[in-house]
């Protein structure tokens, strides 16, 4: 018992380690944003794209989804960042992690989209058309906003899953806090910087899932 | 007479089946209380056993030894389809046949976790090219020295470094936890450079070659050793800071430490361990270095953890 409070939780140590994570929290939380704040958009995008119902988009869009639904995170990220630079783009490595897990969620925000959209009753439609509702009209008051609603918890779920990733970051040299805690592994030879980073990933990801169980309690009740 | 039982009247029937549960409750429980007996017997006559037993359970004799390194370290470790190869591989080997043990299991640990390793007992030591420094004393039992080393530069081929001062305002690359790591993150701000942390060497090369970074830092026989396989990559600039590699052992573990050193003592009187840099590194290694020196005594000298006992070597051949 002793052993593992020396080793993960020494506190001469966490202290040392303390102003070196709270440095890298920055990055994890600038990945985490902008992860799900663009892949959930971007996934919105192209689910309404699929709404268009044309043959040639919805190939590409299929194919888009099932590579990054399919590949690893760490698999694209490192594709990213030591690949591209052969094709002449070179990403720093905030760009490229946050395309790579940017792209995986809105893979998978798009297919929850779309089999949101799928699971609304086809009442819904015939009763609008039968308003006058044209196409995209019906789409957008009527449809959207309840198939949202049912896709918050999977979405929420989804998100918390994928913006995890930017602690794979560390490979591709991004300086978030799970990087400046294996560097000072090795250089302290002590496990306590994980123990602290550990600690700062669940302040940062502790608040995120209170405010999606608050967004699925508000939002999730979907009257029929 | 046959008694069916199911056609019993139904007090009958209740009687019979309570009397029968009860019978199996309390022979479940003679059951019971004999197993747990046997049970607590058991573990206490093993908890007292292996306490007797500590050390020879963290190091059993009939198995092969456990260590641990990064296997992206050429030619200290390389992977290959068979295994890991190189110059610790072989190291290693020796060792494990001059202790008297039946191999070598080298566990493929990048470098940020191989302290973990250690310190959980996953690896009875580590094989790995560490830089002995004082800090990592107090946490570890160290060898002595067994190779010298120190930071070397990698760059891409025909740039040139002449000092430090040639850093300024240039990204450098490092290998996480190394003493690289260390030294490029005390001086950034004295020589004007900033710092981008990989896991692992192979990706660092790769980092100077898609022109992301100016240089990286390692241990000079890697960085020698890239630079001689990879044309596109040169060694712009070796400093040997006096830092040498040894095997590092969990604080405790002195007897087994003073094993193994005696081991690769003999390995340096005999000149196997010179033999083996040649058959990998291709050089000579520097002269009066630590790998023609027996150092005396056991450890690291000048670092915590050394021991002055004067030992005679007694080698097998």
């Amino acid at each position: 018992m002793h052993q593992l409070i020396s080793n993960f939780f020494n506190l001469a140590i966490l202290q040392q380690a303390f102003p070196v994570l709270l440095s890298g929290f920055k990055y994890s939380i600038a990945v985490a944003v902008l992860t799900i704040g663009g892949g959930i958009g971007f996934g919105l995008v192209l689910t309404i794209i699929r709404c268009l119902e044309m043959r040639v988009l919805n190939a590409f869009i299929a194919f888009y989804i099932d590579v990054f639904r399919t590949l690893p995170q760490l698999v694209v990220i490192v594709l990213i960042y030591f690949g591209m630079p052969y094709a002449g783009v070179t990403p720093s490595p905030l760009v490229t992690v946050t395309v790579g897990l940017g792209a995986i969620l809105s893979a998978f925000a798009s297919e929850i989209f779309w089999s949101a959209i799928k699971a609304l009753p086809r009442g819904q439609w015939d009763a609008a058309y039968a308003l006058g509702f044209g196409y995209f009209r019906t789409l957008f008051s009527i449809v959207l906003p309840q198939a949202i609603r049912l896709a918050v918890p999977l979405l929420t779920n989804r998100a918390l899953a994928v913006s995890k990733g930017a602690a794979l970051g560390t490979a591709v040299a991004l300086p978030e806090t799970l990087g400046q805690a294996e560097s000072l592994i090795g250089t302290l030879a002590n496990a306590s910087p994980l123990t602290l980073a550990a600690g700062f990933y669940l302040l940062l990801f502790v608040p995120l899932v209170i405010a999606s169980r608050w967004l699925e309690r508000r939002y999730g009740e979907v009257s029929r | 007479m046959n008694v069916n039982f199911l056609n019993t009247p139904k007090r009958t029937h209740a009687a019979i089946v309570t009397a029968v549960r009860g019978l199996s409750a309390r022979m479940a429980a003679r059951h019971i209380a004999r197993k747990a007996a046997l049970l607590s017997t058991a573990v206490v006559l093993a908890c007292g056993a292996s306490m007797a037993q500590a050390d020879d359970a963290d190091h059993p004799a009939d198995k092969p030894i456990q260590v641990g390194s990064d296997f992206g370290l050429a030619p200290w470790m390389m992977r290959t389809a068979n295994g890991p190869e190189g110059f610790g591989v072989d190291l290693s080997n020796e060792v494990a046949k001059r202790i008297g043990r039946p191999g070598v299991n080298i566990n493929d640990i990048n470098f940020s976790g191989i302290f973990p390793a250690l310190f959980s007992k996953r690896i009875e030591f580590t094989v790995a090219p560490i830089g002995i420094t004082a800090a990592r004393a107090e946490k570890m039992l160290f060898t002595e020295p067994i190779v010298a080393t120190g930071n070397g530069f990698l760059v891409k081929a025909g740039v040139k470094m002449s000092g430090f001062a040639d850093l300024k305002g240039k990204v450098i690359a490092v290998n996480r936890g190394t003493n690289g790591d260390t030294w490029a993150t005390a001086n950034a701000d004295k020589y004007g450079f900033t710092v981008q942390r990989y896991d692992v060497f192979p990706d660092t090369i790769q980092a100077v070659l898609t022109n992301r970074v100016f240089a990286t830092i390692n241990e000079i026989p890697s960085v020698e050793f890239a630079a001689s396989k990879n044309k596109s990559v040169t060694v712009a600039y070796e400093d040997y800071d006096g830092r040498n590699f040894g095997f590092a052992f969990r604080l405790g573990d002195e007897a087994y430490r003073d094993k193994v050193e005696t081991a690769i003592e003999c390995m340096k009187s005999d000149g196997t361990l010179v033999k083996l840099w040649k058959k990998w590194y291709g050089s000579d290694p520097k002269q009066g270095s630590a790998i023609y020196t027996i150092y005396p005594g056991y450890g690291a000298p000048g670092m915590s953890g050394y021991e002055e006992k004067t030992h005679m070597l007694a080698c097998k051949s």
